[in-house]
């Protein structure tokens, strides 16, 4: 039973996301300001906090400052505001996670049990570099068994999108043009058939994210190439 | 009386004979200036001698004799000189030399007047210089200030012109000096006077002295004040004069068009070289200076006026770049029709620049504004549609409310997409975006995009041909947002397009430009004109049944715009063609 403490002032927000959550089996608790979340926090042993930004008295951006002076706890942070720019501050501030509103709560209960994973099992669990395994963050492939493994999550794919994740993974941080994806996963010259890289790896993108339109392991740069983006732990 | 007996005459050499006279004294003596000859050697012939002269004055046994009016016994008998004679006892003839007559009118006349002159004016105030200087110091200073005030005030007699005022001054001046100078000159004959008439000469000329004190003390002030007000010039006739001529002629300068001007001016040149051509034929190598000099003032005139047109240029430049941190003109430095040309410009551009930073403010307002409320309609928009999730998640028998929820779905789902495009819309088209311009490959774009969409086009049974440049083409652009106009484009091709039907998607290479032609046939009659099109909230079907923001051209066009390319929609019947061009970059770019 993990204990998840949500924080935003909109009460009704917060009950839809307890009954989302304790569903999915979580402890549920409940907070409508800064304030009250960091009493939670003292009080209580809290595995995730779902943190908005815009509230009364000590908003979510001061609420994480004062979390992470002592605190490791996976933050997720919710919040209207969708700018890259408020994106890029909420996750400067120490938050693991950012999901605009509105969301999805599939979604959202996605990147919580992905938070929840690598906070309590990953890290520790599977530690076994072998030699024919690829990583970033927590794309994990090992190439002896053929398997994938996403945050713990074992992912099903085709073997052609098994071997362009391999190649991308392999070479994770290099953008690759289509052709060159071919060129090097098919070891043989493209002549039109490349065509179909680009729905294959819309393809591996929907299996291995939480969000396709927001990828965080396999990146479009449009109009340059893909990339499996290079994630140190 | 006995002279017989022991005469005795001394006579006294002089120079000067115009006095002539003959004393005589108690003991008998006589004394004499009269030149001694056969005729004046005996006391008697003296006397007669001087008898016979023009004007002569005799005290003899207490008797004046006289031909001299004024200088009669009743007119003298009390005075200081006849006393002393009288007690002295002596007997005078005396008489002045006719040739002397005029010369000593003038000397008496004379001397009347500057004694009374110099008493009126010089003696008080060389008595008095001390105090006098310090007044006339005093009186400079302070001419022209109000008490406690710095600036100079000026009375009407300062606001006539200077040339009236000392003309005024000098007739007066002129008009005093004849009446103080002018009767000795012309020859009154004083003599003739009374001594009351002296009396009121003299009095007049007191008189005189003053009132020309004060004339000169008037116009002195008042150029002293002008001088100080710095509008001696200013205050002049010949200043208005030339004035009037400056602008009467550039007025008429002005009227005669640009080409009448020209003519008049290059006839003057022409006119000033003919002239001074001949001269230097005519009258030798002096004029070949002129000449030169003309050349070099015309040389400058023109290039003086070349750099005018040249900065006019530039501004106009700056203004038709948009660059709205170009200085003005400095009006000053133009004449003519230029100044006018100059100042119209300095009243646009500044016209100009406000407006641009109006609209720029307002639509920065607006964006912030459609920010801010869309952040207010998306919290309770969450629970909106987390609430119709969780309803659906309920177990609902009632296949009426099951379909209600659904609508509520789909309606809170696009109310969500509209928010999302209100703020991306109206912060592309205000350019309130913070572009990463990267070196990309058309060709590859095109692919990826087709990757993304291929599903969607299959279930719609829509073809996609493709035709694309053997060779990579790049083009300089932002790499999401490119790929935001082209999924706009696609969304919009998969929305509605004709199903069954096939797409084209071609790109050209033009010189230096690429084109991205996607075509396709609507399914909808399309009744709309592009314009309307490209408006925001406008859609192809007009009922707005189906889903979407109605902003997605608008918005791809904006984004397309903001890369600095370009953004065409045509329509043709049922033909739909979206236009997109790019300026095409060297494979091998800086990039």
């Amino acid at each position: 039973m993990y204990n998840i403490l949500v924080c935003d002032d909109d009460k009704e927000i917060v009950e839809a996301i307890e009954i989302y959550l304790t569903k999915e089996g979580y402890n549920i608790l409940k907070a409508y300001n800064g304030e009250q979340a960091l009493e939670a926090i003292r009080k209580n042993e809290i595995h995730l906090i779902i943190l908005d930004i815009m509230m009364p008295k000590v908003n979510g951006i001061q609420v994480a400052r004062k979390i992470r002076e002592d605190k490791g706890i996976p933050i997720i942070m919710l919040s209207a505001k969708s700018e890259d720019y408020d994106k890029i501050n909420g996750l400067n501030t120490g938050a693991d996670d950012y999901i605009t509103k509105p969301f999805n709560p599939l979604e959202l209960i996605a990147r919580v049990n992905s938070q929840i994973r690598r906070y309590t099992h990953l890290g520790s669990l599977i530690k076994d570099e072998q030699e024919n395994s690829y990583k970033t963050g927590d794309l994990k492939i090992n190439d002896a068994t053929k398997e994938v493994f996403v945050e713990g999550r074992k992912i099903k794919l085709t073997p052609t999108e098994y071997n362009i994740l391999k190649f991308l993974t392999k070479n994770k941080g290099k953008v690759f043009s289509i052709n060159q994806i071919y060129e090097n996963v098919w070891e043989d010259e493209a002549y039109g058939a490349e065509n179909i890289i680009a729905v294959h790896i819309r393809h591996i993108r929907e299996k291995i994210e939480i969000n396709p339109k927001e990828p965080k392991y396999l990146k479009v740069i449009w109009g340059i190439g893909y990339k499996i983006e290079n994630i140190n732990e | 009386m006995k002279y017989e007996a022991e005469e005795s005459i001394e006579y006294e050499s002089t120079s000067r004979r115009t006095y002539e006279y003959l004393i005589i004294d108690d003991a008998g003596t006589a004394y004499t200036n009269i030149a001694k000859t056969v005729h004046t050697d005996t006391v008697e012939e003296l006397k007669a001698y001087i008898k016979a002269k023009k004007y002569f004055w005799n005290y003899d046994n207490n008797e004046v004799d006289t031909n001299v009016e004024k200088m009669k016994f009743e007119d003298i008998a009390y005075s200081g000189y006849f006393g002393r004679i009288e007690k002295a006892g002596y007997t005078v003839y005396s008489c002045v030399n006719d040739e002397s007559t005029e010369f000593y009118k003038y000397n008496l006349v004379y001397k009347l007047v500057s004694n009374t002159y110099e008493y009126a004016s010089v003696n008080i105030a060389i008595r008095s210089s001390f105090l006098f200087l310090a007044m006339f110091i005093y009186i400079i200073i302070s001419i022209g200030h109000k008490k406690g005030e710095e600036a100079i005030y000026l009375n009407s007699l300062d606001n006539i012109p200077l040339e009236i005022v000392g003309t005024v001054a000098l007739i007066l001046i002129g008009i005093e000096a004849l009446f103080l100078f002018g009767g000795m000159s012309i020859g009154i004959d004083y003599t003739s006077i009374s001594s009351r008439m002296i009396d009121t000469i003299i009095s007049l000329c007191f008189v005189l002295g003053i009132v020309m004190y004060i004339t000169i003390t008037i116009t002195g002030v008042t150029i002293v004040r002008r001088i100080k007000a710095k509008v001696f010039w200013k205050n002049t006739l010949i200043y208005k004069f030339a004035k009037w001529i400056k602008r009467s002629t550039s007025n008429m300068l002005t009227d005669i068009n640009t080409t009448g001007k020209l003519i008049v001016i290059f006839g003057a040149f022409y006119i000033i070289q003919l002239v001074l051509t001949i001269k230097f034929i005519t009258d030798g190598a002096i004029y070949i200076f002129w000449l030169i000099a003309v050349w070099g003032v015309t040389l400058k005139m023109l290039i003086d006026r070349l750099n005018k047109t040249k900065k006019i240029k530039e501004k106009i430049k700056n203004m038709y770049d948009g660059n709205k941190d170009s200085q003005p003109l400095n009006e000053e430095e133009y004449r003519g029709e230029s100044k006018e040309v100059a100042h119209w410009l300095n009243d646009i551009s500044g016209g100009l620049t406000n407006a641009i930073e109006e609209a720029m403010k307002s639509e920065r307002l607006k964006t912030e504004l459609i920010t801010n409320v869309s952040h207010d309609i998306k919290t309770p928009l969450t629970s909106i549609i987390n609430y119709v999730d969780l309803m659906k998640q309920e177990n609902i028998e009632n296949e009426k409310v099951k379909e209600y929820l659904e609508i509520l779905d789909n309606k809170s789902q696009r109310l969500k997409k509209l928010t999302e495009d209100l703020v991306e819309a109206s912060k592309a088209s205000s350019g309130n975006i913070k572009l990463n311009i990267e070196k990309l490959n058309v060709k590859e774009l095109i692919k990826q995009v087709r990757g993304e969409f291929e599903d969607k086009f299959e279930q719609r049974r829509l073809e996609i041909i493709e035709n694309l440049p053997d060779t990579e083409v790049y083009i300089k652009a932002d790499s999401r947002y490119m790929f935001r106009v082209m999924e706009n484009m696609y969304v919009n091709i998969s929305k509605y397009a004709l199903e069954n039907s096939r797409v084209y998607v071609d790109v050209k290479k033009e010189n230096d430009i690429v084109k991205i032609e996607l075509k396709n046939i609507s399914k909808d009659k399309l009744n709309i004109s592009v314009d309307e099109l490209m408006q925001r909230f406008v859609r192809g079907d007009s009922a707005r049944t189906t889903e979407g923001s109605g902003l997605g051209i608008s918005i791809a066009k904006s984004l397309t715009t903001l890369q600095k390319g370009k953004f065409n929609i045509y329509l043709d019947g049922d033909l739909f063609k979206v236009v997109i061009q790019f300026k095409v970059v060297n494979g091998d770019g800086e990039f």
